[in-house]
């Protein structure tokens, strides 16, 4: 009942949503006039898994209120998070939402700055990672250094002025496409394939009842 | 310098993520807590508005299909997850129905995308860049075959051969996001520079 049950609605819905994948009367069956019965059911199951929206806010709070409550270190922080996480969930649950002017205001001001710039930051990251961690040991960290520095030289104006694209080869841009095209397409290929092989068997176990994991714990 | 606020509060967030750069301060944890609240409340605020809301005003009453409010009961189970040890179990139910769901799509659509590239892997061998592009691909391919893996000196050379290829390829992989990273800061620098202080670049 505890772990049996919903094994085999995990194997019944995958069931259920391959026929439907595969055979395209069932796909495209009609419960009324214009409405599918596939989309109905594929609805169904997007409401039903986001009203778990709210799960984020609920592991925030107890992770952060637990800090407060303990006074660990930088708690003053955690106060800060959930006067903001809550101010403007309110905000946008319950004052306007999505096309509310506030709402889309601090959307702009804040998350997409915030956002690009912690990714942006990542530039240094590498750069310094690899300052400290790449060291040219073999051919293969010298033709991985090489190629890294070839693409980014093809990409910019610069390696364009050292050796430009009506010179031999095409230059730095020129045999950058060539390693793009051919070399690295094709290992992106073959490693694609692998993944998938992988993903796909993992998959397989999973529908099988073979790998429970997922479901959580085992002690409730 | 631009006197609208929002782009002085940008310039502030701006400058608050980059302070990072020179030591962890007061600056950039508030920076790094309120991306990760308003980041959470935002997705709430989308899930409701563009699922929940509409679902439920569109499906379950104006279209009357009441398997909505069945599988809306079955969703807020989820939360038995923080309930007493002896309920905790019911969680499973609409984690099983979803996954199950998304396992079925998986399954029938995942393997498309992977033969559309197997079926451009086998190019006619009648100029050198198909002849490459086919060796490197077994080269690579080599590479994860174990079975023979020690024994054949055939399988050995072009595995190493598929060792370089894939070096090629991450090279190729790191340079493009060193790159895409640092247009994300030159972006960042252009709206410092010009939008917030005003100085054309």
């Amino acid at each position: 009942m505890k772990r049996e049950v919903p094994l085999a609605l995990t194997f019944l819905m995958t069931l259920l949503r391959f026929l439907f994948e595969m055979i395209n009367p069932l796909l495209n069956y009609e419960i009324s006039e214009g409405v599918m019965l596939f989309s109905r059911i594929s609805f169904s199951v997007t409401f039903m898994y986001c009203m778990g929206l709210f799960m984020g806010l609920i592991n925030l709070t107890r992770v952060h209120g637990n800090t407060i409550k303990r006074r660990r270190e930088h708690w003053i922080y955690s106060v800060w998070l959930l006067i903001v996480l809550y101010g403007y969930a309110i905000l946008g649950l319950f004052f306007g939402g999505l096309e509310s002017e506030a709402f889309n205001w601090i959307y702009d001001a804040v998350i997409v700055p915030l956002d690009s710039t912690m990714f942006s930051m990542l530039a240094f990251f590498i750069a310094s990672a690899a300052y400290r961690a790449f060291k040219i040991r073999n051919v293969e960290s010298l033709l991985m250094m090489v190629v890294a520095f070839i693409v980014m030289l093809g990409n910019v104006s610069l390696g364009n002025a050292i050796w430009g694209s009506e010179s031999w080869l095409g230059g730095f841009s020129g045999i950058k496409d060539w390693l793009l095209a051919i070399p690295n397409a094709a290992s992106q290929r073959a490693i694609g394939i692998g993944v998938f092989l992988g993903a796909y068997a993992a998959i397989l176990r999973v529908a099988l009842g073979l790998e429970k994991r997922y479901l959580g714990g085992t002690d409730w | 310098m631009s006197t609208d606020p929002q782009i002085l509060v940008q310039a502030i967030c701006t400058l608050a993520c980059y302070s990072y750069l020179i030591k962890e301060n007061f600056a950039y944890r508030i920076a790094e807590y309120t991306l990760v609240a308003l980041y959470t409340s935002y997705q709430i605020t989308r899930l409701f508005h563009s699922f929940i809301k509409p679902y439920w005003q569109n499906y379950a009453i104006g279209e009357k299909q009441y398997y909505f409010i069945l599988m809306g009961a079955l969703g807020l189970l989820l939360y038995t997850r923080y309930a007493p040890p002896q309920y905790r179990w019911l969680a499973r139910y609409p984690i099983a129905l979803s996954v199950g769901w998304g396992l079925g799509g998986a399954i029938a659509r995942s393997p498309r995308p992977v033969f559309t590239q197997l079926m451009d892997v086998m190019r006619p061998l009648n100029t050198a860049n198909n002849v490459l592009f086919f060796v490197f691909f077994m080269a690579v391919m080599s590479y994860f075959f174990f079975t023979t893996g020690k024994e054949s000196k055939f399988i050995q050379g072009s595995g190493r051969l598929g060792r370089y290829i894939m070096m090629i390829g991450f090279g190729t992989a790191f340079g493009n996001t060193v790159q895409g990273r640092i247009s994300l800061f030159l972006n960042r620098l252009s709206f410092l520079l010009t939008d917030w202080l005003g100085i054309s670049i």
